[in-house]
């Protein structure tokens, strides 16, 4: 049976290489299919990776406290996705951090209220700079890098900030910005430290620090009346503690807001969930967009096969007169488009490749092409095969040869 | 000489072969009766729609009977399932077509292997049975040529080539001259004849009446039925695979006297009907030999035929040079004529 098999794979082969023009177009087909699906599935695999990269080591023992919207109790996904987290109007207060802050599992406390205003930089205005007020602990629960200087610290004077690495350059024309000053909402801030570029600019933070300016939550209420905490940022002890932390926050807060409990807890993995779904709705749905070409390949197959039964009728009558018998004819006509779309298959993967780090050199992460993703579509395209093969390679099994022989192109 | 019957390979009764029905019914065979031995070398005739084809399409197990029983071998072909029967066609059938069915993008010895690949050998093997079979016909260094490059009668010995590859007991051909001119024809027919001398049993389907001499047994069909049946030799002097070497001659030229040089000793000479005469120190009484010992001047090629001709060297002599041969000797005797 192996050696028949291994017999009818090198004829299919040689009748392939007799027409390669014609075996390089259909399988060209599959080919397009099997690209467009892995660029899809590797763009966005290289997304969720970078979105992911740390978060479930670093991450794993962190807690998000955010404003509660009725948005999750729809459970609707695309809403939950769509409507921005930002501009909630929130009910965590700094006391709502003290609070966190005195549970025991608790090691670290950072608060996020995030605003986008005008700074000026010597008499020169930066729109819609993202400030982000803050504590000391953010340091400590994103493990930021600092470039120069240091990060905010409760032994300083209120008055100062910490820059991204961006903005940096933006505002001052590099790094050494430490001393320097901006004006933000009247009152003077001098710049103390400057954040290395960070990894992951997409975050659970909904901020990119590359382009943010760091203040002192504290001093931030001082003149500002109402001062809007999106996240509170809760980093525990170990991994073990989190839902020990999560129990304890639950109720230290709603005893603090008697029984408000306008908040929501999220932990570990679901610190990347709304990213996650839209890339896995996004790509589900490219992917099956994409799918539909790979059915039109296998069109192209089976038309080209019957094509190719038609032409060989003469040489079936031939093969069958001297002993081959239907499976013989089926299994050398199927293997004929199996090899067509496994050829197409591993053009696509090349091409998909090809186009994948084409467009990585214009975004900021590189495309991720795993085992999975190449197995499935190699997989999916030996369906393909098999399933737009076996109608073609019924009919020339089920010639007759008598008729066969009689053929004349 | 073993004088024993040979067994009976094909065994048709009342086969009918119906085609259409109702007001369209017409039949191809028609309550037909044949029994073929080892060894037989038939001669189906008849004029065409007589069912010749058919006939042979249904012996070799590519078309059925509508009714009648056929047993190949002793075994009813009835019973046999679509692939033992397509295992037989490739170890026990060999086909040879008018149009020499050739697979035109496999070169030659890719198709005279062909049959090899159904019954399951390797393709190193197959390649070398085909390489000693093709040596035979002495096609070896047209091997990788395409069939297109070859001449029609090459084309023809190479479809016989790949009907003898898996060695089969029964070899049908279906007008294998048909498409061949004279020269090739009789190329052909000595290929057959040679085939046929050692053991094995062919059935030709032929339009030409002048083939019949080399046949042992000569059918005439009209309608689907046979209308004459005459065996030219009879069933105890068939050909058997264990017979002893012997040399047979064939004479083109019936009209005048020829002679034949077996040896620097014996000479015969011919007149009319063919003949097959045995080595001198062993005379065997196959067909009439008239023996004279005369003349030198007409030589004629003796050929030698033995179990494993692939293995005699002497067998290397080219059809070239025999039919060179052959047209010395026409020339040497219009030569005689004139000085006479």
């Amino acid at each position: 049976m192996a050696l028949l098999l291994n017999t009818h794979f090198h004829l299919a082969i040689d009748s392939l290489r007799q027409n390669r023009g014609r075996t390089f177009l259909s399988a060209l087909g599959i080919a397009i299919g099997v690209a467009s699906i892995v660029l899809i599935l590797s763009l966005t695999g290289g997304i969720d990776r970078l979105i992911s990269t740390n978060s479930n080591k670093e991450y794993a023992n962190l807690i998000l406290v955010r404003p509660s919207t009725t948005k999750s109790v729809t459970d609707n996904i695309i809403d939950e996705l769509t409507s921005n987290n930002q501009y909630v109007k929130s009910n965590l207060t700094l006391e709502d951090v003290e609070t966190i802050s005195k549970i025991k599992e608790v090691s670290a406390v950072a608060p996020l209220a995030i605003s986008n205003s005008a700074i000026t930089v010597n008499d020169r205005v930066h729109q819609g700079t993202s400030i982000v007020a803050t504590n000391a602990d953010l340091e400590k629960i994103l493990g930021l890098h600092i470039k120069n200087g240091q990060f905010l610290d409760y032994s300083l004077r209120e008055n100062v900030a910490v820059i991204g690495y961006d903005i940096a350059t933006q505002m001052f024309g590099g790094t050494e910005a430490i001393t320097k000053t901006f004006s933000y909402n009247g009152q003077q801030f001098m710049v103390v430290g400057v954040l290395d570029k960070v990894e992951d600019p997409i975050n659970f933070n909904g901020v990119d620090l590359d382009n943010s300016i760091l203040i002192n939550i504290k001093y931030a209420s001082t003149f500002e009346s109402s001062i809007q905490i999106q996240q509170i940022n809760v980093r525990t002890n170990t991994t073990d503690d989190v839902a020990k932390a999560v129990d304890s926050i639950n109720s230290g807060l709603a005893k603090a807001k008697n029984g408000d409990q306008s908040f929501e807890l999220i932990t570990g993995d679901t610190n990347l969930h709304p990213a996650g779904s839209l890339l896995s709705i996004i790509s589900s749905m490219l992917t099956l967009v994409a799918s539909i070409s790979l059915i039109v390949g296998g069109v192209g197959i089976m038309n080209i096969m019957l094509v190719s039964v038609s032409e060989r009728t003469r040489e079936i009558g031939i093969r069958k007169a001297v002993g081959a018998s239907a499976s013989n004819i089926l299994l050398q006509f199927l293997f004929e488009s199996i090899i067509l779309s496994i050829l197409g298959a591993l053009m696509g993967f090349i091409l998909g490749y090809i186009f994948a780090f084409l467009i990585s050199l214009i975004t900021p992460f590189a495309p991720h092409i795993s085992w999975e993703i190449l197995g499935i579509t190699g997989a999916v395209s030996i369906i393909v095969g098999v399933i737009f093969g076996i109608y073609p390679a019924i009919k020339a099994a089920s010639k007759d040869p008598i008729t066969s022989l009689k053929f004349y192109r | 000489m073993p004088n024993q019957e040979n067994e009976t390979i094909i065994e048709l009764k009342a086969i009918s072969k119906r085609y259409g029905l109702g007001d369209a019914e017409s039949y191809a065979l028609h309550n037909f009766d044949l029994t073929v031995k080892r060894g037989e070398f038939i001669m189906i005739m008849g004029p065409s729609g007589c069912g010749k084809t058919t006939l042979l399409n249904i012996i070799g197990l590519l078309d059925k009977a509508t009714s009648g029983e056929y047993k190949l071998a002793g075994k009813s072909v009835e019973r046999i399932s679509s692939r033992k029967k397509a295992q037989f066609r490739a170890k026990e059938i060999g086909f040879i077509f008018q149009s020499f069915n050739l697979i035109p993008n496999l070169s030659v010895i890719e198709n005279v292997s062909l049959p090899l690949i159904y019954s399951g050998y390797r393709k190193t093997r197959r390649l070398k049975m085909a390489d000693n079979i093709l040596e035979h016909f002495h096609l070896r260094e047209r091997e990788y040529y395409m069939p297109y490059q070859l001449s029609g009668g090459q084309q023809q010995r190479v479809a016989i080539a790949r009907s003898l590859i898996s060695n089969p007991s029964i070899i049908l051909a279906d007008e294998p001259t048909g498409n061949l001119d004279s020269r090739s024809s009789h190329i052909i027919m000595e290929e057959l004849q040679e085939i046929h001398s050692l053991g094995n049993t062919i059935i030709m389907v032929t339009h030409n009446p002048a083939l019949t001499t080399y046949a042992t047994r000569v059918i005439n069909m009209l309608d689907g039925e046979i209308d004459t049946d005459i065996k030219t030799v009879a069933d105890q002097d068939l050909p058997k695979p264990g017979d002893p070497e012997k040399i047979s001659v064939r004479i083109l030229s019936k009209k005048r006297p020829v002679e034949l040089e077996v040896d620097s000793k014996t000479k015969v000479v011919v007149t009319g009907k063919n003949v097959t005469i045995e080595d001198s120190s062993k005379p065997k009484a196959n067909e009439e030999p008239k023996e004279e010992t005369d003349s030198e001047e007409h030589k004629i090629e003796v050929k030698k035929t033995s179990k494993k001709p692939a293995a005699k060297p002497e067998k290397k002599r080219s059809r070239v040079g025999k039919i060179l041969d052959k047209a010395k000797s026409k020339s040497k005797s219009k030569k005689k004529e004139k000085e006479s």
